[in-house]
């Protein structure tokens, strides 16, 4: 990849002359169904800029589900850049899996002239939240409701690379409905920096210009969008093997974990683990395989009564890395089980066998 | 597939100084770097330039971000969190006038600009007036005063920097200066980065300018302060991932291009002799590396200008009659001699009218001579009194009332009343008074006071090095002729393959001393000294 940076353009992007960004703009604007795109540090720019030039007139509020990074993970920025309140809607429906109409229209403010009122202006949704993907008809019923109610509808589309694959459709199947769509290329994408904010020409403008306030103008950013640029074309297509592999591994740790389930149906690229039918502690799990096997899954210092962990897959881990992993948990669920018995130990056992561990 | 392709890297790119662009061996630099996580401040390439960077400006710890513009909102976000709020803020700032409102939209506090009353930088009697203190329900009271070195290319001088620190200490304001381009300031003056750090809460530097890295900027502070400005970097979305490498890049720039930068200001002193040969006028002191030029009397637009650099492939900024040349590291001495040769060229280009008065031969004539030959032209011309104040090119604008090189006995303060013609080392000067033979001069200034009376004036001259005034009252009597001191100093410090012909032959000069004391070692020696006197000076006569 260093060598493709230094292959790269060098112009300056703030006063938009360099050749590399604004490729990788047009291309992913052409791809996602948009007219104009724009290149910025991070993921939580792009969410906060296109929201920023949404939502120009306050008062006003934004729809999204409870769950999501814009409203959990951007440090309140959608209320401290926007001036805006958000609500956060609970998806009951379809047990929770995704946020479909019948859920928005509980929360949604009409903009009647209540004084008391913030009408909602805009709705964010997220493609993949927590590694399950929005279905098509789904995104294509909000974007009716939204129309009907002239708000906007932004995308948050950090892994919609992985939504796309998981489905197998078009990336612009999913994204063209949206008045204003953020990708990533730093995460499953693997560029080590950026995110893209595609829209139409007027908002894409506006959100250059708080670019530039919030900071994110930077200067010789070429490099960055000639690696972003390979990435899309060398590892987006291996995201479909980090699926197969993320499936294989929810599927060895049910089997190997005696009793630790994966509680959110694994469709793209994470696993959620709940360790607390197995007995295996999670500060114990993470040290081992951090210790034994060079794996990091956080949660060192956990503490005794947190069971759940998030386990992401990307393009570098490969199936050795995966087995190995479950070589451990394997390890750790036998000796958590009850009926376990420590042959190593017995020759230490004395008179008191049983009673030694 | 997309393909890439490489544009000719900036060597004729005069625009600005974040026109630099990382180079091959940069890259190489790049690629030792660690590939951690920013956000979860696992880098060790970015740690290591962040405590790098806090070490040598002397604060606890430091924060690397995208831009400088981040750095100074990032800044002013911690220091203001107490609405209602002001700041005070130089009028002619980046944050005030390039940030895009930043200050008011996401720190929510009002700036109160202030025009310098020396034209130059903040003082404390500018500031100090304009302090809104917390007693009225009416007010925004001041919480924080950002100033900026360098601004617009000119230094602020640290003894100013300390009395402004002494006045935010005693009223609880922070201190916050923008020192995008305060490397240039250390390498011009001489002042380590740690002693005009000790003076700031925060600072913000740029590593994107003169420093040559392709993206950064980086804050210091104390521990608490970066901890919430890295939390507020995430919120407008600063939360960058593998930028190790960045990091990389800034500090071999660090390491290579800092130490080269006085080049870039002998260059732009360079440049800014050629425009004053043509008969533009330098509305800035040129201290670092910017020259911002006025082409009103020199008879060309430049917009003619731009055009015709455009066709050598330089690019210059600017329209109508005013533009800035930044130079930078990757501006070689070879960029710098065909912008020159162009500029000649559109000067003296037929299609171009002379408003002022015809250019003398002398002026077309190598610019590497520091002494031209001053003849007198064939027809004298009428003396009018000046009616603006002319530039100066050269040192320091000295106001009346405060002149460092003029003990007190020789100068009252009843002579406010009289129109002051201090007398200048230039050739435009020069071509306006020439119905008297100016010998060569050096270190006078023209200055109108904003009173004087017309009816009764008195014409006084002051030749500031050798602290000598004379009046008079008939303009067409004063006498500006003095002694000439050769050896005193050549702004520049003399080139190896320089010879010395430009010596006045009848003066008994030792050639060999001449050399050694206008060597590049001795004028930093004499450079430092001179402030070593200026700053004990400062000190007898600062207030208790």
């Amino acid at each position: 990849m260093f060598t493709i940076m230094r292959q790269a353009s060098r112009g300056d992007d703030v006063y938009e002359e360099d050749d590399s960004v604004r490729s990788l703009e047009a291309r992913v604007a052409s791809l996602t169904g948009h007219e104009a795109g724009l290149f910025c540090a991070s993921g939580t720019m792009t969410n906060q800029l296109a929201f920023r030039a949404s939502l120009l007139v306050p008062p006003a509020s934004v729809l999204c589900d409870s769950r999501s990074h814009v409203y959990r993970y951007e440090a309140g920025g959608l209320a401290s850049h926007s001036n805006a309140t958000v609500y956060p809607v609970q998806a009951l429906a379809n047990q929770g899996h995704h946020l479909t109409v019948q859920d928005l229209e509980r929360e949604f403010i009409v903009d009647d002239g209540d004084v008391h009122m913030a009408p909602t202006r805009l709705i964010s949704l997220e493609n993949t939240l927590d590694g399950t993907v929005m279905p098509l008809h789904e995104i294509q019923a909000i974007h009716r409701f939204a129309k009907k109610n002239n708000v906007r509808l932004h995308l948050d589309g950090a892994r919609i690379w992985n939504a796309a694959t998981a489905i197998g459709c078009n990336l612009r199947e999913l994204t063209t409905e949206f008045d204003s769509v953020s990708l990533c290329v730093s995460k499953g994408i693997g560029a080590p920096i950026g995110s893209v904010l595609v829209g139409n020409k007027d908002l894409i403008k506006k959100a250059r210009h708080f670019r530039k306030m919030f900071g994110g103008g930077w200067r010789q950013a070429g490099g960055l969008a000639a690696v972003a640029h390979w990435c899309i074309d060398n590892v987006w297509p291996t995201m479909k093997e980090t699926h197969v592999l993320a499936k294989y591994l929810a599927e060895g740790l049910e089997r190997e974990g005696r009793g630790a389930k994966v509680y959110i149906p694994v469709e793209t690229n994470m696993v959620f683990l709940d360790l607390s039918g197995s007995g295996i502690r999670l500060s114990e799990l993470s040290r081992r395989l951090e210790e034994e096997k060079g794996i990091k899954i956080g949660n060192r210092n956990a503490p005794e009564s947190q069971t759940q962990v998030r386990l992401v897959l990307h393009w570098q881990i490969s199936k050795q890395d995966v087995d190995a992993f479950l070589q451990v948990v394997q390890d750790m669920a036998t000796r958590a089980s009850p009926r376990f018995i420590d042959k190593s130990a017995e020759d230490r056992k004395g008179k008191f066998g049983y009673l030694a561990k | 597939m997309y393909t890439v392709s490489v544009k000719p890297l900036p060597f004729l790119d005069f625009r600005s100084d974040t026109a630099t662009t990382p180079t091959a061996e940069m890259y190489v630099a790049m690629m030792q770097s660690s590939l951690g996580d920013d956000v979860y401040n696992e880098d060790d390439s970015v740690k290591k330039l962040e405590s790098y960077i806090a070490g040598i400006t002397g604060h606890e710890a430091a924060l690397f971000c995208a831009s400088g513009t981040m750095t100074n909102q990032l800044a002013h976000r911690v220091h203001l969190c107490n609405p209602p709020q002001s700041l005070i803020v130089d009028s002619r700032s980046h944050v005030y006038n390039y940030e895009a409102s930043g200050l008011s939209l996401l720190s929510q506090a009002m700036p109160h600009p202030i025009m310098p009353s020396n034209g130059k930088y903040l003082t404390v009697e500018d500031i100090s007036p304009r302090i809104v203190l917390d007693v009225d329900v009416h007010f925004a009271p001041t919480r924080v005063v950002a100033l900026e070195n360098t601004l617009n290319g000119t230094i602020m001088p640290i003894e100013e920097i300390a009395r402004i620190r002494e006045l935010t200490k005693a009223h609880g304001i922070k201190l916050h200066l923008d020192g995008a381009r305060l490397w240039n300031a250390s390498v011009a003056t001489g002042i380590s980065l740690k002693e005009y750090c000790s003076y700031f809460d925060t600072v913000s530097l740029c590593l994107s300018k003169g420093i040559g890295a392709p993206i950064g900027s980086i804050l210091v502070g104390d521990k608490d302060t970066i901890k919430k400005a890295r939390h507020f970097r995430l919120a407008f979305g600063g939360g960058w991932r593998q930028a190790g490498f960045l990091a990389e890049a800034a500090l071999w720039g660090i390491e290579t291009n800092w130490p080269i930068m006085w080049e870039t200001h002998r260059r732009a002193k360079v440049l800014e002799r050629a425009f004053v040969q043509v008969g533009c006028h330098i509305t800035n002191p040129v201290d670092t590396n910017m020259v911002w030029v006025d082409t009103s009397d020199a008879g060309f637009t430049v917009d003619v200008l731009k055009e015709e650099l455009a066709k050598e492939g330089i690019k210059i900024s600017g329209s109508g009659c005013a533009t800035r040349v930044v130079m930078h590291h990757q501006i070689s001495d070879e960029a710098v001699e065909k912008f020159i040769r162009v500029l000649n060229r559109v000067a003296h280009s037929s299609g171009v009218v002379a408003k002022g008065d015809p250019v003398e031969p002398a002026m077309l004539e190598d610019s590497d001579s520091i002494y031209e030959d001053i003849e007198e032209p064939a027809t004298p011309t009428v003396f009018t009194r000046p009616t603006t104040p002319v530039s100066p090119i050269v040192g320091e604008r000295l106001p009346l009332q405060a002149t460092k090189n003029c003990s007190s006995s020789s100068l009252d303060s009843g002579c406010s009343e009289a129109v002051t013609i201090k007398v200048f080392s230039s050739q435009e000067l020069t071509r306006q008074h020439s119905h008297q033979s100016l010998p060569e001069m050096k270190s006078c200034i023209f200055e109108q006071p904003t009173n004087a009376n017309k009816g009764d004036a008195i014409y006084q001259v002051i030749i500031t090095n050798q602290r000598q005034r004379r009046t008079c009252t008939d303009p067409k009597e004063i006498d500006y002729s003095f002694e000439q001191d050769v050896t005193d100093t050549p702004r520049l410090p003399l080139k190896a393959s320089q010879s010395l012909n430009f010596l006045p032959a009848d003066k008994n000069i030792n050639k060999v001393q001449y050399q050694m004391v206008h060597s590049p070692a001795s004028s930093a020696l004499k450079r430092a000294s001179d402030r070593l006197a200026r700053w004990s000076g400062s000190l007898l006569t600062r207030e208790a």
